[in-house]
């Protein structure tokens, strides 16, 4: 079944569409949410309720690409997760480890402050990422969108841990430098 | 926190970007997710059962094996490319047979392309130069042919090259050979080839 007929059956609101769903990006979820939490009841819990937030959701939406749009939210739904662990101490997965090095990338604050719209500041990430070469840009997307750990993603592009740390570290410091460049501190 | 403003903003990327790393790892990290899957079992069955999984793991691949060395030996007394299916459909429905027997392959301006298995990461423009409108089982032979299915809009790349948009991700498709013209295989033989293959070779073309 083509994402269009899983979203005319959302729009009908026939419930098929849920299965539908889980069928064709279960596996896909899943994988997401399992990255970020490293539990499997957990991540299993997040992928039912990315079903139940796209029940919700379409209609009135109508993603272009559905799959984007349910990982979306099932990357949402496992942070909001981890914050809740956090507080009770429990499972962290990749996710304290990804902010902290991201910290690296905040720029110096400058004399005047500015408030930067999250998609203003997505836009400029954007930017910078189709400025990247295709496997860099794959590695960053993988570390900081899916979660992933330096181990699995040096595995699976062949590299060394500390070469694919080292690139995300050269990485991290250009994207600092384009925010900078660009007027936008955090 | 500053830094989970960046974690969110980037959660919010391009989704062309987003899946285009998925598929970087749909075709690199089959290994991984295997490995992963393993780990996934065990979690959930315990070490009493990871050894009856492994003997099934076991059997199954002895049993892969087999099938696979069956296959090889079928396709190398019954080579399938470039011979006609006897009775092959004509409205060309059998998509699963035809891919099980030939690559996917199609043909624009003469020329036939196959699946070079790579995708392109951003689709960037969406602007196509035709749409395939024809398919057949095994091996196409009309221009805007396929086989494995119509309405997939292709555009020509660099290299003479063919990218083809299926299900939304840029498949590229590299040249087989051209349907009307081989001397760059004849051109592509040593002098000793030429000679064994047409005798009245004198060293001139």
């Amino acid at each position: 079944m083509n994402d269009n007929e899983i979203l005319d059956l959302y729009w009908t609101r026939n419930e098929t569409a849920i299965s539908a769903t889980a069928e064709k990006y279960g596996g896909y979820c899943y994988s997401i949410s399992y990255n970020i939490l490293r539990n499997n009841e957990d991540a299993e819990e997040c992928v039912n309720d990315t079903y139940l937030g796209a029940w919700k959701s379409i209609p009135p939406q109508r993603p272009n690409r559905l799959s984007a749009y349910l990982g979306k939210i099932t990357r949402n739904l496992s942070l909001n997760r981890v914050r809740e662990y956090t507080a009770a101490k429990r499972g962290l997965g990749q996710t304290n480890l990804v902010l902290s090095e991201l910290e690296e990338c905040i720029p110096a604050e400058t004399d005047v402050e500015q408030h930067v719209d999250e998609m203003v500041l997505a836009a400029s990430i954007n930017g910078f990422l189709l400025l990247q070469p295709e496997r860099n840009r794959n590695v960053f997307i993988r570390r900081y969108w899916y979660l992933y750990s330096i181990r699995d993603i040096a595995e699976a592009y062949g590299m060394s841990e500390g070469k694919t740390a080292s690139l995300l570290f050269r990485m991290r410091n250009q994207l600092k430098a384009h925010l900078e460049k660009e007027g936008i501190s955090l | 926190m500053k830094n989970e403003k960046l974690l969110n903003a980037i959660g919010e990327i391009d989704d062309e970007l987003v899946l285009g790393a998925v598929n970087d790892i749909k075709e690199k990290d089959r290994r991984r997710k295997k490995s992963a899957g393993t780990t996934k079992g065990n979690d959930l069955k315990g070490a009493a059962k990871t050894n009856k999984r492994n003997s099934l793991l076991k059997w199954t691949a002895i049993a892969a094996c087999l099938c696979v060395a069956a296959t090889a030996a079928f396709v190398i007394l019954n080579p399938p490319w470039g011979q006609a299916t006897p009775d092959s459909n004509a409205d060309g429905q059998s998509v699963t047979e035809s891919i099980a027997d030939y690559p996917a392959m199609i043909m624009i301006d003469g020329s036939l392309y196959y699946d070079s298995g790579e995708t392109l990461s951003v689709s960037g423009s969406q602007n196509a130069d035709g749409e395939i409108t024809s398919s057949v089982e095994g091996e196409p032979n009309q221009n805007n042919q396929s086989n494995f299915g119509t309405g997939y809009s292709y555009r020509r790349g660099t290299d003479n090259t063919i990218q083809v948009c299926i299900d939304g991700v840029w498949h590229l498709f590299l040249p087989l050979r051209s349907g009307t013209d081989n001397s760059s295989d004849w051109d592509d033989l040593s002098e000793q080839e030429k000679e064994e293959m047409d005798p009245t070779y004198n060293g001139q073309d």
